[in-house]
């Protein structure tokens, strides 16, 4: 484990000096969760390159904010990726704000309740068979977490049920959803 | 107060955690909590391999190249430089053998990019925004100075004065390198400034060879470069703006040899 922290540490050093080679590792290894989140959103499948595009470059762009201290840097791309689905949809237009500042992408959830949850292709994204494990509830409130990065919160408000029930259900959809994951990546 | 790991591993508060949902104090317990107990943190990182896997949609084969290439990090070999021959180079013309490929970043040229894409969008954003962007810059900039410090200060880190070569005899520039660890902290911000579309870039001599160890970009605090271990010598050179591959050595600025 000590060396694995050195590993990521080294690797973090590289993606600071932007080195093709880490920025191709980094593809490698999370462009397939990030694309999940983005398509959730987004959609179509020209929208989510161009998302998951500026996704990168804005990793690219703030990698020197990130602060290894503070959170997992997988967490800190999932909500660029996140914001940038959102912002996306917000705008209503296929034009991306390239440059837009690093504050919006480490927001650590958005803020605004985007127009139409409705809009959400969790059905396409491959998760379906893994969502169904959940309840309805359940499902409801990862769906919100996950691809909106909403809070307990903010799922609160939204739903009108106490937080404490958010947070009770969120924690068993993951709990169940990582249960899950265990046993298929051990071949049952 | 005493934690018991296993409600904290049972809690699903580390799945928030990897989500970037949990309420940011129980975040900062976290981080907290992860820096004493390897067992939250090694859980951490394994509850993330399985979110990974969970939420994945692999995005179809032909974006990698696109995407990639769409990274403004720009790939601008040098031409290889034909090396007078004189008794000051000469180790470095052995040096100059092979070298690494490099290609690091455009000064970050933050501020500018905000204001043009800022425009069009309402006041109290942007206000906001610009705020949190600065506050940000400012933790990046202290987490960034305070790395420094604590590797100055740690066992075994060496202090490295690179002297000017004879074109820029006047110039001198500090280099910390840890060979343990093959740590190496540079800024080069006693150097002069260059005139613009030029860069910094510091390169470690490692078995008679230049390897890359990074660019200088004024932007930045964080002063890590690229790690080298068995590092003979270390120098400086100007090169256009994005780096070299191979050093320019006719505007080799300083260097020095490692104490052995």
């Amino acid at each position: 484990m000590e060396a694995e922290k050195h590993n990521e540490t080294e690797f973090l050093v590289m993606l600071r000096n932007r080195l093709p080679a880490a920025y191709e590792k980094l593809y490698d290894m999370y462009s397939g969760s990030l694309n999940g989140v983005i398509y959730s959103v987004v959609g179509d499948g020209e929208t989510a390159r161009d998302v998951l595009q500026d996704t990168f470059i804005k990793i690219w762009e703030n990698i020197r904010l990130y602060d290894e201290k503070k959170g997992r840097l997988f967490t800190w791309m999932l909500n660029i990726a996140r914001n940038n689905a959102i912002d996306h949809l917000r705008s209503g237009s296929a034009k991306i704000r390239r440059n837009q500042v690093a504050s919006d992408t480490l927001k650590p959830h958005v803020q605004e309740k985007i127009g139409g949850s409705s809009s959400m292709n969790v059905d396409t994204i491959g998760v379906r068979e893994m969502l169904d494990l959940l309840s309805p509830e359940q499902r409801t409130v990862i769906e919100k977490a996950y691809f909106e990065g909403l809070t307990r919160e903010n799922i609160a408000e939204e739903l009108g049920i106490p937080v404490g029930t958010v947070k009770t259900q969120l924690r068993a959809a993951l709990i169940r959803l990582r249960e899950y994951t265990k046993e298929n990546a051990s071949g049952h | 107060m005493q934690v018991d790991i296993k409600d904290i591993l049972n809690s699903g508060m580390i799945e928030e955690y990897v989500l970037g949902t949990l309420p940011e104090a129980e975040v900062q317990e976290l981080n907290r909590l992860r820096e004493l107990h390897p067992e939250i943190d090694e859980e951490i990182i394994r509850t993330e391999e399985a979110m990974v896997r969970a939420f994945s949609k692999p995005a179809p084969v032909a974006w990698k190249k696109e995407i990639l290439s769409a990274l403004p990090s720009p790939e601008t070999p040098a031409p290889a430089l034909q090396l007078r021959r004189n008794n000051t180079f000469k180790w470095v013309a052995v040096a100059a053998g092979l070298l690494l490929v490099l290609s690091l970043g455009f000064n970050m040229k933050q501020s500018g990019d905000l204001k043009e894409s800022l425009a069009g969008m309402d006041k109290m954003r942007k206000e906001n925004e610009n705020m949190q962007a600065q506050l940000n810059g400012a933790l990046a900039d202290m987490n960034g100075m305070d790395q420094t410090l604590q590797a100055v200060f740690k066992p075994g880190t060496q202090k490295i004065v690179m002297q000017g070569t004879p074109a820029y005899a006047q110039n001198s520039s500090v280099v910390y390198w840890n060979p343990e660890s093959g740590e190496v902290y540079w800024d080069g911000r006693s150097l002069p400034a260059l005139p613009a579309g030029n860069q910094y870039q510091l390169w470690a001599i490692v078995d008679g060879k230049p390897q890359n160890g990074g660019l200088y970009d004024p932007a930045r605090r964080d002063t890590r470069m690229l790690a080298a271990t068995k590092a003979q010598a270390f120098a400086v050179t100007i090169e256009p703006e994005g780096g070299s591959r191979n050093p320019s050595l006719d505007k080799m600025v300083v260097m020095a040899n490692v104490r052995s």
